[in-house]
C-alpha cells in the first residue's frame, strides 16, 4: 500500500514537473500573442468606445456606444452588407476554382506536386499592389485582354473577381493540398478495392479528408477579402465603399471609433463563425 | 477621460515590450541637429512629403551643399495621419508638406515653429503668400498648388463641356464612361461651386442639395479613383473630374485629351512646407530655403509637373510654363478658391461622402 502511494506520488510529481515545463515552454508564444494580438485588440475595442476630436485627433476615452449606433445607420449597414457579400463571392469563387486544382495537385507525384505548388505560389513573390497594377494594365482599354478576347473588363465586376481570385486562390489551395497530403494514400486504394468509382471516392473519401483544409482555406480567404480594398479600388474603380476602404481612408484618423466598432463587430462575427464551424466539425467527427 | 501621450506610455509600460515599441518614437531619443553659432546645421531631417515630391536630386544636392546634413523622406499618408504624427512629435517629423486644411489643425495643436529667416521666400509670388491661415507668412512656405477641372476626349465627346453644369448634364449621355476624382474635398467643393455655394460650405441645406447631385451622378460613373486622367487617356472613360497635375500627364500621353477650367470657378489647394517645432528647427529652415532656391525649385517642378508658385522662375521647362494647365491664366486663378478648414463640420461632409460611397 505504502509502495503504491509512493509510486503515485512520484508519478504526480513527474506530471506536475512536465506540466510546469510545458507551461514554461509556452511562455514566449503566450507573451507574443499577448503583445501582438490581445493588447492591440483591447486598444481597438477601447477606441471603439472613445471619441476623437476631429481637429486635433485627441482621443477622449468617453466609453460611449456612439460609434456602434453610427455603424448601424443605413449607410454603414449597406457598406457592411456589401462587404460581406463581396467576401462571400470571393470565397465561393476560390472554392470553385481552388478545390479541383488542389485535388489535382494532391494526386501528383511528389516531384510534380512541388513543381505545381511553386507555380501556384510564384505570383505571390511579386508585391500584391504591383500585381494588381499589372492587371490594371492588362485589362485597360486597348490592353492585351481586350485585344485578344474583345472584352473590356477594367472597372467592371469581372475585373474585381479576377483580381480577387488570382490574389487569394493560392492561399486557398495550399491548406487543401496540405490536408490531402497528410491523408494515408492507402484509403484511395481501399476505396477502389471496395468498388467505389471515381465520383463516389471523391464524395465519400477525398472531400471528407480535405474538409479541414477547405475550412482553413475558406477562413483565410474570407477574412482577408472582407478587409480588402486595393483590388476593388484599382480594378473596380472604387465606385462603392467597402469596409476595407473606409478603414484604410479614415480608420487611423478622425473615424477611429467607427473603425474600431467595425473591426470589433467583424472580429466577433468571424470568431462566432469559427466557433460554429469547429463545433460542427467536432459533431461530425463524433458521429463518424 | 483624455488619453494623453503620458497615459499611453504608462499603459504600454504595463504591457512590457510594447513600451519599448512606443518609446521608440519619443523625442528624447531623437538626435538633435548640431549648430555652432553661424554654422550650417547638420543632422538628418525627417521630411513628411508625398513620395518623390521633390527634384530628382534635391535630397542628394542638399546633403552635398550642407556636409553632415541629410534628408529622410517619410511618405505622406493622409491629412489625418499628418496630424497624428505631428501631435507631440509622435512621428519625429521635422518638416511637413501641408495644405490650408491641415495647417489650422497643426496650429491648434501648437506644434508649428516659426519659419524665421527664409531668404528664398521672396521668389514666391504674392498671390500665394499671406494666406488666410497664415496671413503673416510666419509658418507656411508655399511650394505648389493645384485645382480640379474637367478632362475629356475631344474625339469621343460630341459636345465639349465648359462648366461643371455641363459635366453633370452630360453624364447620362456618357453613362458608364464618366470618372471622378476620389478626393472628397475636391469633388464636393466643385459641385458646391456649381450650385452657386462656397466651395467649403457647411450649410446643411447646401450639403443636402449637393448630396442629391452626387446621388444623381453615381449611376453614371465608371470609377471614383485617384487615376482618372489615365482612364480618360486610355479611353476607358471619356470625361472626368480631374486634378490639374493628373490632367497634364493625360494630355502628354494622348493629344486628344483636353483640360477645361469650368466657367463657374473651381476649388483647389495650396501646399507648403512647415516646421514642426523640435530639435532640428534650424535644419528644417535651411532645407526649406534650399528647396525654394530658384534652381532647386525649378528641378522640383520640372520633375513633378505641378502648378507652381514661382511664376518668374526661368529654370522651369518652357513646356510647363506654356501649359495653361500648369501655369493657369490670371482669370482662372482669380476664380479659384482654396479648400478651407471645416472643423467640426467635417463630420457633415463625411456623412454626405459616405452616402455617395454607399449608394
Amino acid at each position: 500500500m505504502g509502495r503504491r502511494v509512493g509510486r503515485l506520488r512520484r508519478r504526480l510529481t513527474r506530471l506536475g514537473t512536465e506540466g510546469a515545463s510545458q507551461r514554461f515552454l509556452a511562455l514566449p508564444d503566450t507573451a507574443l500573442l499577448l503583445v501582438a494580438v490581445v493588447i492591440p485588440l483591447l486598444f481597438v475595442v477601447a477606441r471603439s468606445l472613445a471619441q476623437v476630436d476631429p481637429v486635433t485627433l485627441e482621443v477622449n476615452q468617453a466609453w460611449t456606444w456612439e460609434a456602434y449606433r453610427r455603424m448601424l445607420s443605413p449607410v454603414y449597414r449597406e457598406v457592411l452588407a456589401r462587404s460581406a457579400a463581396f467576401a462571400a463571392a470571393t470565397v465561393v469563387l476560390c472554392v470553385a476554382i481552388g478545390t479541383p486544382a488542389a485535388l489535382a495537385i494532391s494526386r501528383l507525384s511528389e516531384r510534380w506536386r512541388t513543381v505545381m505548388l511553386v507555380i501556384v505560389l510564384l505570383p505571390s513573390f511579386v508585391n500584391f499592389t504591383v500585381r494588381i497594377f499589372a492587371w490594371q494594365g492588362l485589362l485597360a482599354n486597348g490592353g492585351p485582354v481586350q485585344t485578344v478576347f474583345g472584352v473590356r473588363w477594367l472597372y467592371q465586376p469581372p475585373a474585381v473577381a479576377l483580381g480577387m481570385v488570382t490574389a487569394y486562390v493560392p492561399l486557398y489551395v495550399l491548406p487543401v493540398v496540405a490536408g490531402l497530403h497528410r491523408a494515408p494514400p492507402d484509403v484511395f486504394d481501399a476505396a477502389a478495392d471496395l468498388g467505389a468509382g471515381p465520383w463516389r471516392t471523391l464524395w465519400r473519401v477525398t472531400l471528407p479528408l480535405a474538409r479541414v483544409g477547405i475550412a482553413t482555406g475558406t477562413g483565410v480567404v474570407g477574412v482577408l477579402s472582407l478587409g480588402e480594398f486595393v483590388v476593388p479600388t484599382l480594378l473596380g474603380g472604387g465606385r462603392v465603399m467597402l469596409v476595407g476602404s473606409l478603414l484604410a481612408e479614415r480608420g487611423a484618423g478622425r473615424d477611429q471609433p467607427l473603425a474600431g466598432a467595425l473591426t470589433t463587430v467583424l472580429l466577433l462575427t468571424l470568431a462566432l463563425g469559427a466557433a460554429l464551424l469547429t463545433m460542427a466539425r467536432r459533431r461530425v467527427m463524433r458521429h463518424e | 477621460m483624455q488619453v494623453s501621450r503620458r497615459t499611453l506610455l504608462a499603459w504600454a509600460a504595463a504591457a512590457g515590450p510594447a513600451a519599448w515599441l512606443v518609446a521608440c518614437g519619443d523625442d528624447d531619443d531623437a538626435a538633435p541637429a548640431t549648430t555652432a553659432p553661424g554654422a550650417a546645421p547638420t543632422g538628418t531631417l525627417n521630411l513628411l512629403n508625398f513620395a518623390g515630391w521633390a527634384g530628382p536630386t534635391t535630397y542628394a544636392d542638399f546633403a552635398a551643399a550642407y556636409p553632415g546634413a541629410s534628408v529622410n523622406e517619410i511618405a505622406w499618408v493622409s491629412n489625418d495621419d499628418t496630424v497624428t504624427k505631428a501631435r507631440g512629435r509622435a512621428g519625429d517629423i521635422d518638416v511637413a508638406l501641408v495644405d490650408g486644411t491641415t495647417f489650422p489643425r497643426l496650429a491648434a495643436l501648437g506644434v508649428l515653429a516659426p519659419l524665421g529667416n527664409v531668404p528664398n521666400m521672396v521668389h514666391v509670388d504674392s498671390r500665394y503668400r499671406a494666406n488666410d491661415w497664415d496671413p503673416g507668412d510666419e509658418f507656411f512656405a508655399p511650394t505648389d498648388h493645384g485645382r480640379t477641372g474637367i478632362v475629356y476626349r475631344r474625339d469621343l465627346v460630341a459636345t465639349p463641356p465648359t462648366s461643371w453644369a455641363d459635366f453633370v448634364s452630360l453624364a447620362p449621355e456618357y453613362s458608364g464612361k464618366v470618372a471622378m476624382l476620389d478626393y472628397q474635398r475636391s469633388v464636393m467643393g466643385n459641385l458646391l461651386v456649381m450650385l452657386g455655394h462656397p466651395g467649403s460650405s457647411t450649410d446643411a441645406a447646401h450639403l443636402a442639395e449637393l448630396q442629391d447631385v452626387l446621388l444623381g451622378l453615381k449611376p453614371h460613373l465608371l470609377a471614383v479613383s485617384g487615376e482618372v486622367g489615365k482612364a480618360v487617356a486610355t479611353g476607358d472613360a471619356v470625361m472626368a473630374m480631374c486634378d490639374a497635375y493628373d490632367a497634364q500627364l493625360a494630355l502628354t500621353s494622348n493629344p486628344d485629351v483636353v483640360f477645361v477650367d469650368p466657367s463657374e470657378g473651381q476649388v483647389g489647394y495650396l501646399e507648403g512646407l512647415v516646421i514642426l517645432d523640435g530639435p532640428r528647427n534650424d535644419l528644417g529652415r535651411t532645407f526649406i530655403d534650399f528647396f525654394l532656391a530658384p534652381a532647386n525649385y525649378a528641378a522640383f517642378i520640372n520633375n513633378v509637373a505641378s502648378p507652381y508658385v514661382q511664376p518668374d522662375n526661368a529654370g522651369i521647362d518652357a513646356a510647363l510654363r506654356q501649359s495653361p494647365v500648369i501655369n493657369p491664366p490670371a482669370e482662372v486663378v482669380g476664380r479659384l478658391s482654396y479648400h478651407e478648414f471645416l472643423g467640426e463640420a467635417q463630420a457633415q461632409w463625411d456623412a454626405v461622402w459616405d452616402a455617395f460611397g454607399a449608394a
